[in-house]
């Protein structure tokens, strides 16, 4: 993509780059890639089992957005978007036991951007109550990853009993 | 994921159906507003990238810089600022996938993410990756949201 103030930052006196080497010995890294890019949904889902928005919040970057697109049994479509602070407090205390589940998630990661794609499963007391498939795009910023935003689908049609 | 108001709307669910691959025909039709947003990249025109863009969705660009000096940005536009940056000038652009982006699609929600690199006056200055997140409404794809990485170091030459 294109932002052109960033691309003049790039001069070419930039340009010089270090081809440094890696330290000889790097430390290996505590958890995977995968693993650091999957921790704020893990965090999602547990703010969710939890129902408790403040860890919600805490994985997604204050300019998080989140957008639903639902399909009705009727057949009917809808697409909600929502900011990251609106889809946490709609996460409350409650009666019911929420468990989301991901099934074979792809996960592509460049640098300091990520991308999971992943079908899903939404259960309600151990009931799955709706499906679809989740897409997070995900960035890392000091050295944390975050979600920027999460799209879903939504259907009650289809899905897996488990 | 959940969100409360439509779960109260939700019936009872049923039997499985697994996604299938994507089409060529559904395929085409996701990238169909890419390409015409790089086309407008190309001619330096916003318009042309406006209408790709659910513009009142709420969505943004967000890129997230290497410099080769090792330092890092990441920022986040609304989309008016990005398509006030597009604009005729001094320079010309150009943008492409090199390679093919793999493409997901379930029902209304798509995402493309591949490489890309971006020329300036015929010769490549930034490379990464785009990740765009695209909506279908009303029968027509349109992009909510993109997020890219940008470096200069280790880019093709063409």
């Amino acid at each position: 993509m294109i932002l052109l103030p960033l691309l003049l930052l790039a001069s070419a006196a930039d340009q010089k780059a270090s081809d440094k080497l890696p330290p000889a010995n790097p430390l290996p890294p505590p958890v995977s890639e995968e693993g650091q890019v999957m921790a704020p949904i893990n965090a999602m889902f547990d703010g969710l089992a939890r129902r408790d928005s403040a860890i919600i919040l805490a994985a997604m970057r204050p300019d998080a957005t989140a957008i639903v697109a639902a399909e009705k049994p009727d057949g009917t479509r809808s697409v909600r978007r929502l900011t990251g602070a609106e889809f946490a407090a709609g996460v409350k205390p409650g009666p019911e036991r929420f468990e989301e589940r991901l099934s074979d998630p792809a996960i592509e990661i460049d640098g300091d951007i990520a991308m999971v794609w992943s079908p899903y499963t939404f259960l309600i007391d151990g009931k799955v109550h709706h499906c679809g498939v989740d897409h997070f795009d995900l960035v890392r910023e000091s050295g944390s990853w975050k979600v920027a935003n999460v799209t879903w689908s939504s259907r009650t049609t289809g899905c897996a009993a488990q | 994921m959940i969100f409360l108001p439509l779960l109260l709307a939700a019936g009872a669910p049923a039997a499985e159906k697994a996604p299938g691959p994507v089409s060529a025909s559904d395929a085409a039709a996701v990238m169909a507003p890419l390409k015409a947003w790089f086309a407008g990249i190309d001619a330096t025109d916003a318009g042309a990238i406006r209408n790709q863009i659910r513009i009142d969705g709420g969505g943004g660009a967000t890129v997230a810089v290497n410099r080769p000096d090792g330092t890092k940005l990441v920022r986040h536009i609304s989309w008016e600022d990005y398509l006030a940056k597009i604009k005729p000038g001094e320079h010309r652009y150009h943008e492409q996938f090199t390679g093919n982006p793999l493409i997901r699609i379930d029902g209304d929600i798509a995402m493309v993410w591949g490489d890309f690199t971006l020329s300036v006056d015929g010769k490549v200055a930034t490379c990464g990756v785009d990740h765009f997140d695209l909506v279908r409404e009303n029968g027509a794809w349109k992009v909510q949201n993109v997020t890219w990485s940008q470096r200069t170091a280790g880019c093709p030459a063409q």
